[in-house]
């Protein structure tokens, strides 16, 4: 297997979640992309995760960014740095993981390790981790962001990795949405005329 | 028959006394359910043949009734569909087989005393099921083809050993295709030989050509069973001037004397005559003196002097000058005579004997008098003969004595079998006697809420039509078992060519799709060609009379 | 008396605080007078020359700003900076050795900050923690004697320590060619080994004297950075002009008996307030040469100085000689710095940020107490903590 560019390595990591600093400032996997991590290093089992928070902040926890009035191209000439002294780290679900015998939309039994390396997910990996809809459940959980939000980003993103399959998968989705939201007739409208491209 | 294709629908709920529900599978359309269409319910240790009796949209979140998707919103449609909204289907098991047997020719279907688990999954029947429940003609003689269940091509057939076990009905609208129903039927019983016909045609439908109701086609007309059937039925008929001109061959001139009007033969008059209940107490007076020349006594006396009469009698003079003036009404009758030189009742016999079944014409004659009238003569007669034949059979118990099964086809049943007179004429007695005398009834009726409940509960088989009036409806339904869902069946037959069958001589209701009555169809029953009858004619003529 | 919950005794205060306030203002009209005279003094020195004389001949203790070479008053606006250069910059901070706590030993963190403007390559802010535990570094021997170290000894080996991280960055710098500027926080004026012995005092001086010729033969301007400058060469140098004595000599001062003495009017005041009722912002004053007694083992290095409005105030700038001199240097030297301060938002961004590296704040002191107390614990290494520590830190009721 082609060696892959890590994105970033993880920081911080617990049963659910995980916490990594990006390689490159301000280059995050997007919100609601899928992440994944190997358990140990060079071995196969990979953990899963879906980015559900992005933040770009000062490396010193005492020191905040301010307001220069300049464009990026300019601060980097002249206040250079600026950006070395800014993160980006994202924030990460655990939503499953694989190992010999396939894809598991289950919690890992143990959390990534700190300074693992993360890597973003294929199209081909998305596809596959995303044929079962049950790793949705678990995005209400999360509550720092509003989940329908999370929700019709992660769907979003997914709808490209399935190409003409698509509209059918969209319908399926909707399907388990509609299961999930039980009666709330309004939220699935809702959220369904957002996912729709 | 475990290589069912596609899957209709999963059971989720029910009882044995209301039916059980089906969720529709997500990908077949509701509009592709009809009510009265045959399915089969896969159930872990039997087979439950069912009806559709009902469909019904449901939605799980009342917010959906307020805020229906847009026509332009198809993603959450598909979303919703099968979900959120989704298609129940009632069903009402009619029977059940036990799974895992082999030959289906040794499959006897039960009458349902379960109902199937939960899930189990629901398959529309195929040509298989059918032909195990209602067998094939090829099977045995006693099945009759009589038509097709909805949206299949294989045939239903009729027991007929069954259907003649009973007296019968056929039922329907006017308009819907009674007539063909029993065309179709009595063509059954003449082809497979079951029994032996006497059919009451008012309106001279039945043995010769007749109008098709719905012209168009080049052929407006249909033939008529002697015209398919030959010399094995014979028209008798009571206005041989309107068969001449129809170019009927006749068989036989009806004439009735007045000495063979029995007073019971006037009872069933009564409604028709409007006579009061005093005015038979009158008849059975002059009955009393006059015995069998009575009616011709009344009539004559009537026209000279019917107050020396009443006197004579003993009666009440006005009761008796009015059923003098009603009755009065029968000398109009041409096939009314004073005296026959024949006894009617005689050949019929001798006809009936044969095996030849007859068809009684009224021609122009076609009042609901003279029909009443006939009707109840001749039945009546008939009967008589026929019970004195039994009793000799059951003293002998010869073979050759067994009186040859008689079925009796009378129109406006209600008239005869209403509450009142069912228990005054000789059908209401022929009804109740199912077959001690080997003779039943077919009743054709399009207002069967007219009809004594008691009688409809009687009744074998029902063949019914569309029917409106709910009253009719509720009649009809008498005596079943369960009839709320054949309720919503029978409201959504088409109004020609479908009918829904229950009784005695099919295992479980089946709504059909007639069989069509044209050329195809005589041809099955053995029509021959123009010159092949002719010769066939020339031959019986020959054995008859040597 | 019972404050209640407070420690400060308020009541009284307030009054002193109400006193204090009345005396300000009548504070700020002799202020203001002051002021004036000075700018006074100072324009009077249009012909620098005769004062410069005096100068030379006085006899008086304290700083005079020297080498006068044009009119006092002469401002110098800002030409304009490099379109790309590279400023380099080392701060330092150190974890005292408290002989309350633990075994002796002490830690000095040098910052390394490398910024490049105009090219955009990525700039370097580091940090490095040094350790010293050794008996070389516990004690030092001088006089023949050997002394522990103590908190002063301490700060001038980081001192030092910044110097030479500053060469070394600039070492790094070989074969760019865009012009470099070189910034420490604070004096170039070492004068805190004047009173050092000698050993110790050599061994630092010529250490650093190294690394200004390092500098020198780079071309590359070395300056220190003093905010808020108290430093009053100038005024003293006014005040040696309004004596009436030639020579001046001010420890046979005859006005002594005098209400006020001839060069009273101006004392109390300071450069930087002088030149900031001249200077513009982004303009220098001239340069002027520091007399500090140090500066006679400087040789070629000898320190000159010169005021700047770096626009939120007025900086003193002090650059070595082989700088002063070098007009072209001293002015881009004079862009770059005034670049700096407006970059960093009236302090220059390289030293803020130097500043912040090298800075161990309380949380990180802690740790790294308990970090070396576990170390020697795991080696079952006795630890004994006295008493007087133990009392700062856990004050009971």
């Amino acid at each position: 297997m082609m060696k892959e560019t890590h994105i970033a390595e993880v920081i911080e990591s617990n049963t659910t979640e995980m916490i990594a600093q990006c390689t490159v400032l301000h280059c995050s996997p997007p919100f609601g992309s899928f992440v994944k991590v190997n358990l140990a290093e060079g071995t196969e089992p990979a953990i899963y995760g879906l980015v559900f928070n992005v933040v770009t902040s000062s490396i010193e926890p005492n020191r905040r960014a301010m307001a220069y009035g300049k464009t990026e191209e300019e601060l980097r000439k002249e206040q250079p740095q600026i950006f070395e002294l800014l993160k980006t780290e994202f924030q990460a679900h655990l939503v499953g993981y694989r190992d010999q015998t396939g894809i598991k939309q289950i919690l890992p039994s143990q959390p990534p390790r700190i300074h693992s390396f993360v890597y973003a997910c294929s199209l081909a990996e998305v596809r596959e981790f995303t044929r079962q809809c049950d790793y949705l459940r678990t995005l209400f959980t999360i509550s720092q962001v509003p989940p329908d939000e999370l929700i019709i980003a992660t769907i979003r993103n997914t709808l490209d990795a399935h190409g003409e399959d698509s509209p059918h998968y969209l319908v399926q989705v909707g399907k388990e949405l509609s299961r999930l939201l039980r009666d709330d007739y309004d939220r699935l409208s809702s959220i369904l005329r957002r996912i729709s491209p | 028959m475990g290589h069912r294709p596609d899957e209709l629908g999963i059971i989720t709920r029910g009882s044995l006394l209301e039916g059980v529900e089906m969720k529709l599978s997500p990908g077949r359309s509701v509009e592709d359910i009809t009510a009265g269409k045959f399915v089969v319910i896969e159930g872990e240790k039997h087979e439950f043949f069912s009806m559709i009796t009902d469909v019904r949209l449901d939605v799980t979140n009342a917010q959906i009734l307020s805020n229906p998707p847009s026509r332009e919103n198809t993603l959450l449609r598909q979303v919703l569909s099968g979900t959120s909204t989704y298609t129940t289907v009632m069903l009402r098991p009619m029977l059940m087989l036990r799974r895992g047997e082999n030959a289906p020719n040794d499959r006897v279907p039960e009458p349902v005393k379960t109902i199937p688990t939960h899930f189990a999954t629901v398959y529309e029947a195929d040509e298989e099921d059918v032909r195990c429940i209602f067998g094939g003609e090829s099977q045995d003689r006693k099945y009759f083809n009589v038509g097709t269940p909805l949206d299949m091509e294989t045939p239903v057939c009729l027991n007929l050993d069954r259907f003649v076990e009973r007296s019968n009905g056929i039922f329907g609208k006017t308009g819907t295709g009674k007539t063909f129903l029993t065309r179709l039927v009595l063509s059954g019983l003449i082809k497979n030989e079951k029994a032996v016909n006497f059919i009451f045609d008012m309106h001279s439908e039945y043995g010769w050509g007749a109008i098709k109701e719905t012209g168009g086609s080049k052929q407006d007309f249909v033939k008529g069973l002697k015209q398919i059937f030959g010399s094995r039925v014979a028209i008798f008929t009571l206005d041989p001037d309107s068969s001449r001109r129809r170019k009927v061959l006749a068989d036989h001139e009806v004439l009735i004397g007045y000495d063979q009007i029995a007073v019971e033969d006037v009872i069933p008059l009564q409604d028709e005559l409007s006579l009061h209940p005093t005015a038979m107490e009158a008849a059975y007076s002059v009955w009393a003196k006059y015995k069998n020349d009575w009616m011709e006594a009344l009539l004559n006396w009537g026209d000279e002097d019917i107050k020396s009469l009443a006197d004579s009698l003993g009666v009440h003079y006005e009761s008796l000058a009015a059923l003098y003036r009603k009755l009065r009404r029968l000398r109009n009758f041409k096939f009314l005579v004073p005296k026959t030189s024949e006894d009617l009742i005689k050949k019929i016999m001798e006809y009936m004997d044969k095996g030849t079944h007859i068809v009684l014409e009224f021609g122009r004659e076609s009042s609901m008098l003279c029909y009443l009238l006939v009707a109840n003569i001749l039945t009546r007669r008939i009967h008589e003969l026929y019970v004195n034949r039994t009793e000799e059979y059951l003293a002998t118990q010869n073979p050759a004595d067994k009186p040859k099964h008689l079925v009796i086809t009378i129109e406006e049943a209600h008239k005869f079998l209403n509450p009142r007179a069912s228990k005054q004429t000789i059908f209401g007695t022929i009804a109740r006697e199912l077959r001690k005398y080997y003779v039943s009834l077919l009743v054709v009726d399009q207002r069967p809420s007219g009809i004594d409940d008691e009688i409809l509960s009687q009744i074998g088989t029902k063949i019914i039509a569309l029917l409106n009036d709910e009253r009719d409806i509720q009649a009809v339904l008498t005596g079943v078992s369960n009839p709320a869902g054949l309720r919503s069946v029978l409201a959504s037959l088409d109004s020609k060519q479908q009918a829904l069958i229950l009784g005695h001589a099919v295992p479980m209701p089946v709504v059909i799709r007639s069989r069509d009555y044209d050329e195809q169809f005589y041809k099955e029953m053995g029509l021959l060609l123009e010159k092949e009858r002719e010769e066939k004619i020339a031959a019986d003529i020959e054995a008859l009379f040597g | 008396m019972d404050n209640g919950p407070f420690m400060l005794d308020f009541s009284i205060l307030k009054s002193q605080i109400n006193q204090m306030v009345g005396e300000q203002r009548s504070r700020q009209d002799t202020y203001r007078r002051r002021a004036e005279r000075a700018l006074k003094e100072l324009n009077r020195w249009q012909d620098w020359r005769p004062l410069g004389a005096k100068l030379t001949d006085s006899k008086t203790s304290w700083l005079l700003a020297g080498d006068l070479g044009e009119p006092l008053t002469t401002r110098y606006p800002l030409v304009a900076a490099p379109p790309s250069f590279t400023v380099i910059a080392a701060d330092g901070s150190q974890i005292f050795p408290d002989r309350h706590e633990l075994t002796l030993c002490y830690l000095i963190n040098i910052s390394s900050i490398v910024l490049h403007y105009g090219t955009g390559t990525k700039p370097l802010l580091a940090s490095r923690p040094t350790l010293f535990y050794k008996e070389e570094d516990l004690y030092k021997a001088w006089n023949n004697r050997k002394i522990p170290v103590d908190g002063e000894i301490v700060g001038i080996q980081r001192s030092l320590m910044e110097f030479q991280e500053l060469a070394h960055l600039a070492k790094q710098l070989e074969g760019q060619d865009l012009p470099v500027l070189a910034l420490c926080d604070g004096t170039l004026i070492l004068w805190h080994l004047e009173v050092k012995p000698e050993d110790f005092g050599a061994y630092v001086l010529s250490k650093f004297l190294e690394t200004l010729e390092y500098f020198r033969g780079r071309r590359i301007p070395i300056a220190g950075y003093i905010s808020y400058p108290r430093s009053t060469d100038v005024i003293n140098a006014l005040r040696v002009g309004m004596c009436p004595e030639h020579p001046v000599n001010c420890d046979k001062c005859p006005y002594r008996q005098d209400p006020e003495l001839p060069c009273e009017p101006i004392e109390g005041m300071i450069d930087s307030v002088l030149f900031s009722h001249l200077l513009g912002p982004g303009e220098r004053t001239t340069v002027f040469k520091s007399s500090s007694k140090i500066l006679e083992e400087y040789g070629v290095h000898a320190v000159y100085f010169f005021y700047l409005n770096v626009g939120s105030e007025i900086a003193r700038i002090e650059v070595p000689q082989w700088v002063a001199r070098d007009r072209d240097l001293l002015n881009r030297t004079q862009a770059m710095i005034y670049d700096q301060a407006e970059k960093g938002h009236g302090y220059p961004v390289s030293l803020a940020e130097a500043h912040e590296k090298a800075v161990v704040r309380g949380a990180d002191r802690e740790l790294f107490y308990q970090f070396l107390r576990d170390s020697f614990v795991r080696q079952n290494l006795r630890v004994q903590v006295s008493r007087k520590s133990y009392k700062k830190k856990n004050v009971s009721i």
